[in-house]
């Protein structure tokens, strides 16, 4: 199974831009809801773990280049911030977990698959 | 090569435009990825600074072969104690903002600490100008 398939079925994801967007490969991961914290710390490729649901978490987005948005706890970006992703090639993913809960299983996630590698 | 970008008050829709934009330019002349990356965050953050504290400005990146100088120039209250607002998590950014996840302190300190030289100048009531030098280097912070 690859990776982005894995973590889509363990955090129980669903992928609101189109599949054309899933192109990044995931590097890892960070959770973050303070942008001037992310931005500091994300590394290219990571996946992005947040609570956070407007546009400007595809602006930081681009210029970190994350592989992907989690957005956790059940919350959907509005129409607007979903076509700039698109046009971005941001991929949104929400999830009904917390931040807590998304991150332990990509923790999970990448310690093994740092194992098997 | 030299460009400016017009920044707005409180325009969070357009916000981070300008640092894109520096970003891409960076990229096509092949600054190193290390040096685009501190230049994203000190633009962003910069850019950031006058979209939420000021009432108008400019975002200028001078591109340099062996450097970068990044300038926000604006035009609003000022900053009345420089220490005070170099503290990390020191804001005054308003509650509608922090919700968005900005406003945590940590704008001025950011941009301390990814460039290699800063020089920052502000009048009360007439406006603030910040300049920042980050070399063209693969090395470290
Ligand atoms: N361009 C500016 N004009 C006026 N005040 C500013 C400007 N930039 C920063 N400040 C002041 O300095 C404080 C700290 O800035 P910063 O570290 O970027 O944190 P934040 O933007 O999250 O508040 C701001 O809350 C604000 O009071
Ligand atoms: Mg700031």
């Amino acid at each position: 199974m690859s990776l982005w398939n894995k973590i889509m079925e363990s955090l129980e994801l669903k992928l609101l831009t189109s599949p054309e967007t899933l192109k990044r490969q995931v590097r890892g991961a960070y959770c973050g809801d303070l942008l001037s914290d992310v931005l500091a710390h994300v590394a290219p490729g990571d996946l992005w773990v947040t609570i956070h649901r407007h546009r400007n978490v595809v602006a930081v987005s681009t210029l970190t280049n994350v592989s992907g948005v989690v957005i956790t706890g059940d919350r959907y970006p509005d129409r607007e911030t979903l076509e700039v992703a698109e046009r971005e090639a941001i991929p949104l993913l929400v999830t009904k977990l917390n931040n807590f809960q998304a991150s332990g299983k990509l923790y999970q996630i990448f310690s093994e698959y740092s194992q098997e590698m | 090569m030299e460009m400016t970008f017009d920044v707005k008050s409180m325009d969070f829709k357009r916000a981070g435009e300008a640092a894109g934009k520096i970003k891409k330019a960076l990229q096509l002349v092949g600054m190193e990825i290390d040096t685009v990356r501190r230049a994203v965050i000190v633009a962003y953050e910069a850019e950031m600074n006058i979209v939420i504290h000021a009432r108008q400005g400019t975002l200028t990146a001078k591109v340099h072969p062996d450097r970068l100088e990044i300038e926000a120039n604006d035009e609003g209250p000022g900053i009345p104690d420089i220490d005070l607002a170099f503290q990390e998590g020191y804001s005054t950014a308003p509650e509608h903002v922090r919700e968005m996840g900005f406003g945590a302190g940590m704008g001025l300190p950011n941009i301390k600490r990814f460039s290699d030289d800063l020089e920052i100048e502000s009048k009360i009531d007439v406006g603030t100008q910040l300049k920042t030098i980050i070399y063209n280097q693969t090395s470290g912070e």
